[in-house]
């Protein structure tokens, strides 16, 4: 046997031993005109499967005046940084139940990333500038992700079992409960699962210039 | 203890300035103007209009001075240009500082500003030139992420460089010529609301208390209750410009579309009451398109 033969095998093996474990999820999200949506979460929650967390840490970038991203998904227990950099100073501040929060203003890295200890979704602002405003969605699942701007994102090695799927958005008209699916997983299979939800008007406050107070 | 207090906003002003925390902004802003009685004819007669196009260029300064406060600083110039009465035409050039600050945390915390602002506007028609100060006091809040509203209060004066005293009317009645040397006091609410991500509805109330000067072919009446009187050169031989206190009110209401983060197209209608002493009444319908850039 060659030695090109037995990489081969090798590999096939390692591709079958891989794929006989795992399975993929495709999700696609429109809108109620049939718009992809960028920025839904995707969350998949296993009922046949310990699972166990691993946060870490994670970034949210501040830069023109924007969050980025606007919306971030994290494991419950993530650690995450809030970086400015742009040349002014922000001041990132949270309300939300799931984490109340308030980084005074400062430039370049605030001094200490903000610990993520409990699910939920949270709502950030900056006190400077109103029109700043991001989402986070802290989940207890280890089996999440975002829509890209096709509205398409994908969950990878998916153990065999049965999972409950949902999605967010932040301009979400329905609950999320309302968009639970029940998926059964089998090995080597790509399941695609299509979400048709509602969105609000993305209403932010304004920053383009508005001329109150002129021309009298 | 004056020197003292000096010092120290001298070396906070330094440091602040050597700071990256300092921010510069630029704005720029043209805008067309109609108005239906450009005069502030109180008699058919007297009403005329007349369309200018403005541009303005702002550029300054804004430090934050802690968590809830901050400076700006913002020096501009502008030029109008009047189609119909171009002695009306002016240029201005001017300096304002605005003190601002948040009472809380979040969009729904209210914003007091304090404005002060110096122009100095030169007129086509000579007798226009003049320094224009105003003080101003500004509460704004946001009630949701579609609605904020503020109210305001602004007292205004302007002082003309020279009076035009017609010798007749100041040795007759003792008036005399400074008509454009004005004196106002205003409070008005605003919102702006926004309709969707791009469009916003904004418009407001504002009732206005002070000197006012409106121009009249030679009328006895306007005589016997003027503060001042003088020659109208803008708006033609014979015509004469007088000062009256008054009262007006005024509403408005205008949309604007966001091109971008940066820019928007607006367009509104503003319309003017005005009460005299002596009983004059006149009004003005003003409409405008403007275009604004802010960076």
């Amino acid at each position: 046997m060659t030695n090109t033969l037995r990489n081969f095998l090798l590999l096939t093996l390692l591709i079958v031993m891989r794929v006989g474990h795992t399975a993929e999820l495709l999700a696609v999200v429109t809108d109620q005109a049939g718009n992809p949506v960028t920025n839904a979460v995707i969350i998949l929650r296993s009922d046949t499967h310990q699972v166990t967390l691993n946060p870490g840490t994670s970034v949210i970038d501040q830069i023109d005046k924007e969050f980025i991203d606007r919306v971030t998904v994290v494991q419950t227990g993530t650690l995450i940084e809030f970086p400015n950099k742009d040349n002014i100073r922000h001041h990132v501040y949270s309300f939300s139940a799931a984490k109340s929060f308030e980084l005074p203003l400062y430039s370049g890295t605030a001094a200490d990333p903000v610990l993520f200890d409990k699910p939920g979704v949270v709502k950030i602002g900056c006190n400077i500038h109103d029109w700043m405003i991001g989402y986070i969605y802290v989940t207890d699942s280890p089996f999440s992700a975002i829509t890209n701007d096709d509205g398409i994102t994908r969950l990878e090695d998916l153990e065999e079992g049965v999972y409950s799927a949902s999605v967010w958005h932040p301009l979400m008209k329905e609950k999320e409960e309302s968009t639970l699916r029940e998926l059964s997983v089998s090995a080597d299979e790509a399941i695609q699962i299509d979400w048709k939800i509602e969105l609000k008007a993305d209403i932010r406050p304004r920053r383009s210039p508005v001329p109150v107070g002129r021309g009298y | 203890m004056s020197k003292l207090l000096f010092r120290t906003l001298l070396f906070l002003f330094i440091q602040q300035c050597t700071v990256v925390q300092a921010a510069w902004f630029f704005d720029a802003s043209s805008e067309l103007h109609f108005n239906d009685n450009i005069f502030n004819g109180a008699l058919d007669v007297d009403v005329k209009s007349d369309t200018a196009l403005q541009a303005e260029l702002s550029a300054g300064r804004h430090w934050q001075i802690g968590d809830a406060s901050g400076l700006l600083i913002v020096a501009n110039t502008g030029l109008e240009q009047y189609r119909r009465f171009t002695e009306l035409s002016h240029a201005w050039l001017g300096i304002s500082t605005t003190l601002h600050h948040k009472f809380g945390l979040g969009l729904h915390a209210p914003v007091l500003s304090l404005k002060g602002s110096l122009n100095y506007r030169d007129s086509r028609d000579f007798t226009r030139d003049a320094w224009q100060g105003s003080l101003g006091l500004t509460l704004s809040k946001r009630f949701s992420e579609r609605l904020n509203m503020r109210i305001s209060y602004r007292y205004s004066v302007d002082e003309t460089d020279q009076a035009l005293d017609i010798p007749i009317v100041v040795t007759l009645i003792n008036v005399r010529g400074d008509v454009y040397d004005l004196a106002s006091q205003q409070l008005a609410i605003n919102f702006v609301y926004s309709l969707t991500d791009k469009l916003a509805l904004y418009g407001g109330y504002t009732r206005r208390h002070g000197d006012v000067v409106s121009s009249t072919l030679l009328n006895a009446t306007v005589f016997n209750v003027s503060d001042a009187i003088a020659f109208d050169q803008a708006a033609g031989p014979n015509i004469i410009a007088y000062r009256l206190n008054s009262r007006s009110d005024m509403f408005s209401l205008g949309i604007s579309w966001a091109l971008d983060q940066h820019m928007s197209l607006n367009a509104s209608y503003a319309r003017w009451h005005t009460t005299t002493r002596g009983n004059f009444v006149y009004n003005n319908n003003h409409a405008f398109l403007s275009l604004l850039y802010t960076y």
